[in-house]
């Protein structure tokens, strides 16, 4: 998120102010976070690694030069931090499911080439408040609970076969909606 | 979706209920069709912006952690009580004041910190049961003493020290045992719960798991999947090595896999994956006389070194003793004393790995042997006395001791040690207590008539072994 008074916020940062830079972790934490979110399977992971995305850039703020912009520099940081992550965390290539998640994250990689995470995050807030309850109700059980979806049938006291089906519908009205919400924004 | 084939593969991917074969199917339709591609990825990103609406931390605890760990890196706190004071800009007699209140504000986000190692935002359904010696908990930067009852949280991890023991229990029965020197991170993914193996040992009793979902453990090297089984796994930093007790796992590694069943051993590292399948795994101290697969022959001293070599039965050399098997051997009596061997009779081939575990307490010594009994193979000769410690890998065929390769790492005898010796090819390669000790290319030539068995074998400084596995490679 741009602001008027980041070069002057880099620059307090840079004399060492604390408060300046916690000021401009504000200001890019959803961003950095969105970046890393849609890229990465486990989210607790994305915000660690979002939190040492900000970390790096405060050890080497002194290098930043205050006239360019600070987001895609953290973007630069945070793709490089992905990198590691991947190497150090990923299995060796197994079988065809590392290469079919390959797939889906190069066309993430490709989609989000020059960013618009944010944006989908965002979209996909107000496409929510759009379900009606009980898939709401079932994404909460889901996602919210993280519950297998075993666990899930019983709750609702449904077949496996229907939950399924259910969030898949779901996922593909997401998307849909998601994509039509990004198109609107778009310039 | 109009293409029905296509979402039924993806519902059934994110439902974790896509088999090998419909996986690949999927991944086919994805390399020719790129609106196929282009569907798997909006989905994908769907699914993870899901997951992350869901456990995403507000916004201020995230701007507090960061500076939190900003903090003790650069005097932050210190740089941090600055940024208060700045904000209070007391006047000159009331700046104690504001630095109180700083510290004050200071030990309450330390405490908020503290409170939140304690408890995570997305529990695992996953418990520390059991934890013994150095045992920490490392939680998104911090690190906590690892102690029953402690509840797990996605992305934290357990790190046991050199007299470290550490077993985590799942809701749903799963075991996990960390040994000491381990770390292990906890996880969960989209087919069901995750352990990464950084280094170290573990053991895993894996409870049989809800259709379509699978328990792994991954390792810098392959991942093991399983549904209801109990295996070893460990990973070095070149290797994982995993040791199915009961059931069966699949093992995968650089784009192939393979069942490890019952018994099996199988290693994985940069030359890939190789199996090995149980010859024997036997208990001694269960035992009240030597096993039918194996026997006992010795050689005296005066004749070990000469062209005339000639081993003889030997019954009575080999004891079996509550505590497992001994040697009778007698040091300083010429005709008495000599090489005592205990070896399989079936010969299990070229290549085989030798495992024994020997009693601590007393000093010892003992020779395993791959490709041909102690007379006529390669040799690991571990030495653990007082006054000498170490391992040297040998060779007495046809009649003098050639040497070809020497670990002087010392062997104490103070505990119990697990000794291990594998030959792959030209590879040899010698452990104690998993820690490699020798990695050597051996050329030396045996005999071509030798029967290729594996074996037991004591010179003196007789020590009580209590168990001895075998594995062979399996037949082509």
């Amino acid at each position: 998120m741009p602001d008027e008074n980041e070069p002057e916020l880099v620059r307090e940062a840079q004399r060492g102010g604390l408060e300046a830079f916690a000021r401009l972790v504000r200001l890019h934490r959803r961003a950095v976070l969105a970046c890393l979110a849609v890229r990465m399977d486990s989210p607790n992971d994305a915000e660690d690694l979002a939190q040492e995305v900000f970390i790096v850039a405060h050890g080497k703020l002194a290098a930043f030069d205050p006239g360019r912009p600070f987001g895609p520099w953290l973007r630069g940081i945070a793709h490089n931090l992905l990198l590691n992550y991947r190497r150090k965390y990923r299995p060796a290539a197994v079988g065809h499911l590392v290469e079919l998640q390959a797939v889906a994250d190069q066309g993430i990689d490709q989609a989000h080439a020059a960013g618009g995470e944010e944006g989908l995050l965002g979209a996909m807030e107000g496409c929510l408040e759009k379900l009606d309850p009980e898939s709401r109700d079932l994404l909460r059980l889901r996602y919210g609970e993280s519950l297998p979806v075993g666990e899930v049938c019983a709750r609702l006291q449904k077949k496996h076969s229907a939950v399924t089906m259910w969030l898949h519908r779901v996922r593909l009205a997401l998307r849909d909606c998601i994509e039509r919400r990004m198109a609107e924004s778009s310039p | 979706m109009s293409d029905p084939e296509l979402s039924e593969l993806l519902r059934r991917y994110f439902s974790a209920e896509l088999d090998e074969a419909g996986v690949a199917l999927l991944l086919e339709r994805c390399r020719r069709d790129p609106a196929a591609a282009r569907a798997l990825a909006e989905l994908t990103r769907v699914e993870r912006a899901l997951a992350w609406r869901h456990a995403g931390r507000g916004g201020e605890t995230f701007v507090n952690e960061v500076l939190m760990r900003l903090g003790p890196e650069r005097g932050k706190a210190s740089g941090f009580v600055r940024a208060v004071l700045d904000r209070v800009r007391p006047a000159s007699p009331r700046r104690w004041i504001a630095v109180a209140a700083a510290a004050v504000l200071l030990a309450v986000l330390g405490a908020a910190a503290l409170w939140r190692i304690g408890e995570g935002p997305r529990p695992l359904d996953a418990r520390v049961v059991e934890a013994r010696g150095e045992a920490d908990l490392l939680r998104r930067g911090g690190r906590l003493e690892a102690r029953d009852g402690l509840d797990l949280v996605e992305g934290d991890a357990l790190r046991t020290g050199a007299d470290g023991l550490c077993e985590v229990r799942y809701g749903e029965g799963t075991r996990v045992r960390l040994f000491a020197g381990t770390e292990a991170r906890f996880a969960r993914d989209r087919e069901g719960q995750r352990v990464e193996l950084k280094t170290g040992s573990l053991r895993c009793d894996a409870a049989p798991q809800a259709p379509g979902r699978r328990f792994a453990v991954a390792t810098p090297h392959a991942e093991a999947a399983v549904v209801g089984t109990l295996f070893e796994i460990s990973a070095s930093r070149t290797e994982t090595r995993l040791h199915t007790l009961q059931g069966a796992v699949r093992f995968a590694a650089g784009g192939r896999s393979v069942e490890v069943r019952d018994g099996a051993l199988s290693t994985a590292d940069a030359r890939g994956l190789r199996s090995w399948e149980p010859v024997c795994d036997l208990d001694f101290p269960a035992m009240r006389s030597l096993p039918a697969e194996m026997e006992a022959v010795f050689c005296p001293t005066s004749a070990l070194h000469t062209p005339s070599r000639r081993v003889v039965p030997a019954p009575d050399r080999v004891v079996l003793e509550p505590r497992g098997l001994g040697f009778v051997n007698r040091p300083g009596d010429e005709k008495n004393h000599g090489l005592v061997v205990a070896r399989l009779r079936e010969e299990v081939g070229d290549d085989a790995v030798v495992e024994a575990t020997i009693a601590g307490g007393a000093p010892w010594t003992l020779g395993l042997s791959v490709a041909g009994d102690s007379f006529e193979g390669y040799r690991a000769i571990f030495v653990a006395t007082a006054e000498n410690s170490g391992i040297t890998v040998d060779s007495i065929w046809p009649v003098e001791v050639a040497v070809l390769s020497r670990s002087d790492q010392s062997i104490s005898y103070d505990r119990d040690r697990t000794l291990r010796l594998e030959k792959s090819g030209r590879r040899i390669r010698v452990w104690v207590d998993g820690d490699l000790r020798i990695d050597a290319e051996v050329s030396y030539p045996l005999s071509e008539k030798r029967r290729k068995t594996a074996a037991l074998s004591n010179f003196g400084g007789p020590p009580t072994v209590r168990s001895l596995r075998v594995w062979k490679r399996p037949a082509p």
